[in-house]
C-alpha cells in the first residue's frame, strides 16, 4: 500500500465544533477546522486567541466541552485523546522545548522514540555503526546535514529543531510503516522558529515542505508572518477563541492577515506611527521642577537585544510589547543585570553603568525591582514562608542589637498580609502554598518594601486569577502614583492597554513605535507588534509604513 | 511601604462559617506542625525511656550519660560543619578527611617538630581552610557538580594525610590539649561537650538571628532568586565552604584531644554520621530545613540508640547500622514532610499564554 496511491487529498484531521471553558472563560468557542493531506497548515492569532488551548486538546492535555469531535483520516476519535493513543493516530507534536536529551548524542535522540516504534516485540543488540549509518541516511534524505555523533547540546538550536522535526516525521513514518496504517501523519509544529536568527528560519522552513510533500500534513503554530507566509499553504486563524479566517496563504496580503488577527483594522494607528509621532515631543526636556528619570537606556544591545533607546518616566508606566523571541523577553533581565547586555548605558536615576558591567546589586542600590516571569524559579522561594520571602530585602532592618527580631518580622509581615490582601494571611505559611495570584502579591509586596524607585515587572499576571490580578493592578498604580517608574513587559496586550501610559512596540530586537493614549487598544498595539516582526528591513524609530510595505510587496511576490 | 490600595476586599468580608471551619484546620494544624517539629526530641525520650526499662541497672547512670555525651564531639563538631555548605544549599564530602588532616599536621608538628600545641593547632585549622578555599574555587567559581569535587577532594585529602603521616598514627601530643578537652570534667562530662554547646549556639545565632543567615537559607533554597534579589550568591557560598571546613578542622582538633594522636583512618569513617545527623536533624525543629538544634539532638540521639543497643549486648557493627538506617529513614521522612507543606492550597487553574522561554540568570 503505497502512499502515492492515494490521489485525492482527503482531509488528514478535521474538527468540529470544538469548545472549551475554563471557568467563565471560553478559551475555545465552536472551532472547527480541517487540514489535508500533504499541506501545511498554519494556526495564527494572537496570545490568548486559543492556539495553545487547541494545540493542548490535540495533545489530550485537556478534555473539550461535550458535543465537539474530532475526526482523523475521516474516523471519529474519542476525547480526549489519550497522549499515548495520539501517536498511533497518526499525531505527533513538536513543542518549544523539542524534548530533546541534550547530554546524549544526535543518534541516540534520534533512535530511542523510533526504537519504541519500530521493535516492540524484537528486543536485540544495538548496533550502534549500523544506526550512525541510518541517521546519516535519513538526514540525507531531509537534505539535512547533522553529525550523528555530535552531542545535542553543542549543536546550533536551528540543528536541534531540525532534529526534532525530522524525530518526530520519522517516527510517524516507521509507526505508519508497521501497522501499514491507511492514516496519514499530521505533524503539530508549536513555535519552532521562536527563537531562532531570521536567517536560520529558511532551512527550518525547507524541511518543514519537504515533510509535507511526503504527503504528510502539518500544522504549524506561529506569531510569525513571514514563516507562516514562507511555508503554509493554509492559514487558519483563531480570535478570541473563534476561527476568523480559513484561507490559503496565497490568497492574502500581509495587510489582509494583520486585519483576521486583529480584528478590525485601527485607521487612527497608520498616521500615528507613521511619522505624525512628534518624536520632538519625546526628546523635549522636561521641565526643570520634574523629577529626575528614573531609568534611562541607551543604545542597549546584546542578546536579541539590537540598539535599543528609551527613557522610563517618574511615575509612568510604560509597556513593552512585543512577541515572543521578539528580544522583548530580554530586557528585564538585562536592565537588572542578571544577564548581561553586550553593550549601551543604563542610566538609573543619575547611576550611569555601562550594561555589560550592571548587577543586581547596583540596580538595587538604585531601587530598582523586578518581578520575574518564572514566579516559581527565580520570584520566591517556595520552601520558604512568606514572611521570610517577604522581608529578605530588608533583613536588616529588623536586626536590633544584634539580634533579628522575629517577632517584628511576624508583625510587619502579618500586616503586609492584610494590606495586600494575600490569603491565607499567614505569614508562617510557606509560599507555594499560596495560589499563583497570591504568591505573587508577596513578590510584589517583597519588592515594594524597598520603596522602589523603577519597578520591571516581566509577565507579572501569568497563571494569576482574575480576582488577584485587579489587586495587583491596584497595588502597582499606587506605587506608581508615589512616584516610581513602572516598565511593563508582557505579551498579553490587553493588559498593556489596561494599564499603560505609553507603550513602546518591539520588534526583532528593536523598538518601532510608540502608542500613547488615548491611541492604546489591545488592537493597536498587537496590529503595531505584528507589523514590527513582519518587516524585518525597517529601521527602528520610524518609517514603519514603508517598511510594512516593502514586506507586503515580497509576500505578493511570492 | 504602600497604603492599602482600598479598604476591605470582597473576600475579607467572608462568611463566618468559612471562617470558622479555617480556624479550626488552622489549630489542627498547628497541632500537626508542633508535632512535626518536637517528633525527633520526643522519639529520643522514648528511646530513653525504653532502654531505661530494659536495662535500669545499667543504661540510667551517670557513667553511661556522661559517655553518651561525652564521646560524641567530633562528631558534634563535624555535624555542625556540615550543616554550613549544606544550609547553603551545598554538599561537600571532603569535611571528614578535612578533620582528619588537620588532626595529623597538629600531631606531627607538635610531636615530631615540638612546635607548641597552641601553634600545631592553628597550623592545622589553617590547612582545613586551605582544602576549604580549593573545594569552594572549583565548586563555585568554576562552576563544577560539589559531589563529584568534593569527593574527589576527600579521597586526596586522605591521601595527602597518609603521605604526611607515613600511615603511621602519630602521638602522644602535648597533654594540656587532651587537658583542656578531654581530661577535664564539670559534671563527669569531659569540656569538650561544653565547648560543642558553644559552637551550637554560635551556628545557631547565625542561621536563626541574623540577615546573613536568612540570606543562607535563600542561598540555599533558590539560587536564583537569591541572584535576583541582590545577593552576592557565589560569595556567600565561597565562604560557606570557608567557614563549613574551618569548623571541621576544629572538629579535627577534638579528635585530637580526646584521642592524644593523630589516626590517618580517622577521617573517612566520620563523613556518614555528621551527615545522617545534620538530615536527621533536618527533619525536627524547623522541619524542612537544615538546622543546627535539630542536629545536634540528633547526635545525641543517635549515640543514645547506639549507646543502649551496645548495652543490649550488640556488636561494634551497630553504630553503623544504626547511623546508616537513620540516615534513610531521615531522608525518606523529610521527602514526606516536604511534599506535605509545598502542597498547594489552591492553584490558580488561570489560562496561561504560551511559555515564556526565558532565563533569568547568566549562569
Amino acid at each position: 500500500m503505497s502512499e502515492a496511491t492515494i490521489e485525492v487529498p482527503e482531509l488528514a484531521l478535521e474538527l468540529r465544533h470544538i469548545s472549551k471553558s475554563f471557568g467563565a472563560n471560553l478559551a475555545l468557542d465552536d472551532v472547527s477546522l480541517a487540514v489535508r493531506r500533504g499541506e501545511v497548515t498554519a494556526l495564527l492569532g494572537q496570545n490568548g486567541c486559543g492556539k495553545s488551548t487547541l494545540v493542548k486538546v490535540l495533545a489530550g492535555f485537556h478534555a473539550p466541552e461535550p458535543g465537539g469531535e474530532m475526526l482523523v483520516g475521516g474516523q471519529v476519535v474519542d476525547l480526549p485523546v489519550p497522549p499515548e493513543r495520539s501517536r498511533e493516530l497518526g499525531l505527533s507534536f513538536v513543542f518549544q522545548d523539542l524534548g530533546l536529551a541534550p547530554g546524549l548524542s544526535v543518534v541516540e535522540n534520534l533512535t530511542i522514540g523510533m526504537r519504541t516504534a519500530a521493535s516492540l516485540k524484537g528486543r536485540r543488540v544495538i548496533n550502534w555503526k549500523q544506526e550512525r549509518r541510518r541517521a546519516r541516511e535519513t538526514f540525507a534524505s531531509y537534505h539535512v546535514a547533522i553529525d550523528p555523533d555530535a552531542e545535542v547540546q553543542e549543536l546550533a538550536p536551528v540543528d536541534q529543531a531540525l532534529l526534532a522535526i525530522i524525530r518526530a516525521a520519522e517516527e510517524q513514518r516507521l509507526f505508519r510503516g508497521r501497522t501499514a496504517s491507511r492514516r496519514s501523519s499530521i505533524l503539530v509544529l508549536d513555535e519552532p522558529t521562536v527563537f531562532l536568527p531570521a536567517s536560520e528560519c529558511e532551512l527550518l522552513f525547507s524541511l518543514i515542505r519537504r515533510v509535507a510533500s511526503t504527503s504528510a500534513s502539518v500544522i504549524l503554530i506561529s506569531h510569525d508572518l513571514e514563516a507562516v507566509r514562507e511555508v503554509a499553504d493554509r492559514v487558519v486563524v483563531l480570535r478570541d477563541g473563534r476561527v476568523s479566517a480559513e484561507t490559503d496563504v496565497a490568497s492574502v496580503t500581509h495587510e489582509e492577515l494583520i486585519e483576521m488577527i486583529v480584528g478590525r483594522r485601527t485607521e487612527k494607528l497608520a498616521t500615528a506611527v507613521g511619522g505624525d509621532v512628534p518624536r520632538a515631543e519625546l526628546d523635549r526636556p522636561r521641565p526643570a521642577t520634574a523629577v529626575a528619570d528614573p531609568l534611562r537606556v541607551s543604545h542597549l544591545s546584546g542578546g536579541r537585544v539590537v540598539d535599543v533607546s528609551f527613557t522610563l518616566r517618574a511615575g509612568e508606566v510604560l509597556g513593552l510589547a512585543g512577541l515572543l523571541g521578539s528580544g522583548v523577553e530580554e530586557f528585564p533581565y538585562q536592565l537588572f543585570g542578571s544577564r548581561p547586555a553586550s553593550g549601551g548605558t543604563i542610566d538609573l536615576a543619575g547611576l550611569s553603568v555601562p550594561a555589560k558591567r550592571m548587577t543586581p546589586q547596583l540596580a538595587m542600590k538604585s531601587r530598582t525591582a523586578l518581578v520575574p516571569a518564572d514566579r516559581a524559579r527565580d520570584g520566591g522561594v517556595g520552601t520558604l514562608p512568606v514572611e521570610e520571602n517577604l522581608l529578605l530585602l530588608v533583613e536588616d532592618r529588623y536586626f536590633i542589637r544584634g539580634i533579628r527580631r522575629r517577632r517584628a518580622i511576624r508583625r510587619t509581615a502579618t500586616e503586609r498580609c492584610a494590606e495586600f490582601g494575600i490569603r491565607p494571611p499567614s505569614p508562617e505559611a510557606l509560599l507555594s502554598s499560596l495560589s499563583g495570584g497570591n504568591a505573587q502579591k508577596v513578590i510584589l509586596a517583597k519588592w515594594l518594601e524597598i520603596d522602589p524607585r523603577i519597578i520591571i515587572l516581566h509577565e507579572p499576571t501569568q497563571g494569576v486569577d482574575v480576582g488577584a490580578r485587579s489587586d495587583f493592578y491596584e497595588l502597582v498604580k499606587a506605587a506608581a502614583a508615589k512616584g516610581a517608574g513602572v516598565l511593563w513587559i508582557t505579551t498579553d496586550f490587553d493588559e498593556l492597554a489596561t494599564m499603560c501610559d505609553r507603550v513602546l512596540i518591539v520588534g526583532n530586537g528593536m523598538i518601532f513605535g510608540e502608542l500613547r493614549r488615548p491611541d492604546i487598544s489591545k488592537n493597536a498595539i498587537s496590529e503595531l507588534v505584528f507589523r514590527a516582526s513582519a518587516s524585518l528591513s525597517v529601521r527602528p524609530g520610524g518609517e514603519l509604513v514603508r517598511g510594512f510595505q516593502a514586506g507586503e510587496q515580497r509576500g505578493e511576490g511570492a | 511601604m504602600i497604603e492599602s490600595p482600598q479598604s476591605p476586599r470582597p473576600e475579607e468580608q467572608a462568611a463566618p462559617g468559612r471562617e470558622g471551619r479555617l480556624a479550626v484546620s488552622r489549630s489542627m494544624s498547628r497541632w500537626a506542625t508542633v508535632g512535626e517539629r518536637f517528633a525527633l526530641p520526643l522519639v529520643w525520650v522514648a528511646v530513653i525511656v525504653v532502654f531505661s526499662l530494659i536495662e535500669p541497672s545499667s543504661f540510667p547512670t551517670v557513667g553511661n550519660v556522661a559517655n553518651v555525651f561525652g564521646s560524641q564531639e567530633v562528631l558534634f563538631v563535624l555535624t555542625m560543619a556540615v550543616l554550613i555548605p549544606s544550609i547553603h544549599g551545598d554538599f561537600d564530602l571532603s569535611l571528614g578527611s578535612i578533620a582528619g588532616l588537620t588532626a595529623m599536621v597538629a600531631a606531627i608538628l607538635n610531636v615530631n617538630d615540638h612546635v607548641n600545641i597552641l601553634l600545631a593547632c592553628l597550623a592545622g585549622i589553617a590547612a582545613a581552610v586551605v582544602a576549604g578555599v580549593v573545594n569552594g574555587v572549583i565548586v563555585v567559581t568554576f562552576d563544577n557538580d560539589p559531589f563529584i569535587v568534593t569527593l574527589g577532594t576527600m579521597t586526596a585529602i586522605t591521601g595527602l594525610t597518609y603521605w604526611i603521616s607515613h600511615s603511621q598514627t602519630i602521638g602522644v601530643v602535648s597533654s594540656s590539649l587532651t587537658n583542656w578537652l578531654f581530661t577535664k570534667t564539670v559534671f563527669a562530662i569531659p569540656l569538650e561537650f561544653y565547648y560543642g554547646l558553644v559552637l551550637l549556639a554560635v551556628v545557631w545565632y547565625f542561621f536563626t538571628l541574623t540577615p546573613a543567615g536568612q540570606r543562607a537559607s535563600f542561598v540555599g533554597q533558590s539560587r536564583d532568586v537569591a541572584r535576583l534579589s541582590g545577593i552576592r550568591v557565589n560569595r556567600m557560598r565561597l565562604r560557606a565552604y570557608t567557614i563549613g571546613a574551618a569548623v571541621a578542622g576544629l572538629a579535627g582538633i577534638v579528635y585530637l584531644g580526646t584521642n592524644g594522636s593523630g589516626d590517618p583512618t580517622a577521617g573517612s569513617t566520620l563523613l556518614l554520621p555528621a551527615y545522617a545527623a545534620a538530615f536527621l536533624g533536618a527533619t525536627s525543629i524547623r522541619p524542612g530545613r537544615f538546622n543546627a538544634i535539630g542536629a545536634a539532638i540528633a547526635v545525641y540521639f543517635l549515640a543514645t540508640g547506639v549507646a543502649g543497643l551496645q548495652l543490649l549486648g550488640a556488636q561494634d557493627y551497630v553504630q553503623q547500622l544504626f547511623y546508616g538506617a537513620a540516615l534513610v529513614v531521615a531522608i525518606v521522612l523529610s521527602n514526606i514532610i516536604r511534599r506535605q507543606k509545598t502542597r498547594p492550597v489552591a492553584r490558580s487553574t488561570a489560562e496561561t499564554g504560551p511559555a515564556t522561554e526565558t532565563t533569568a540568570v547568566a549562569d
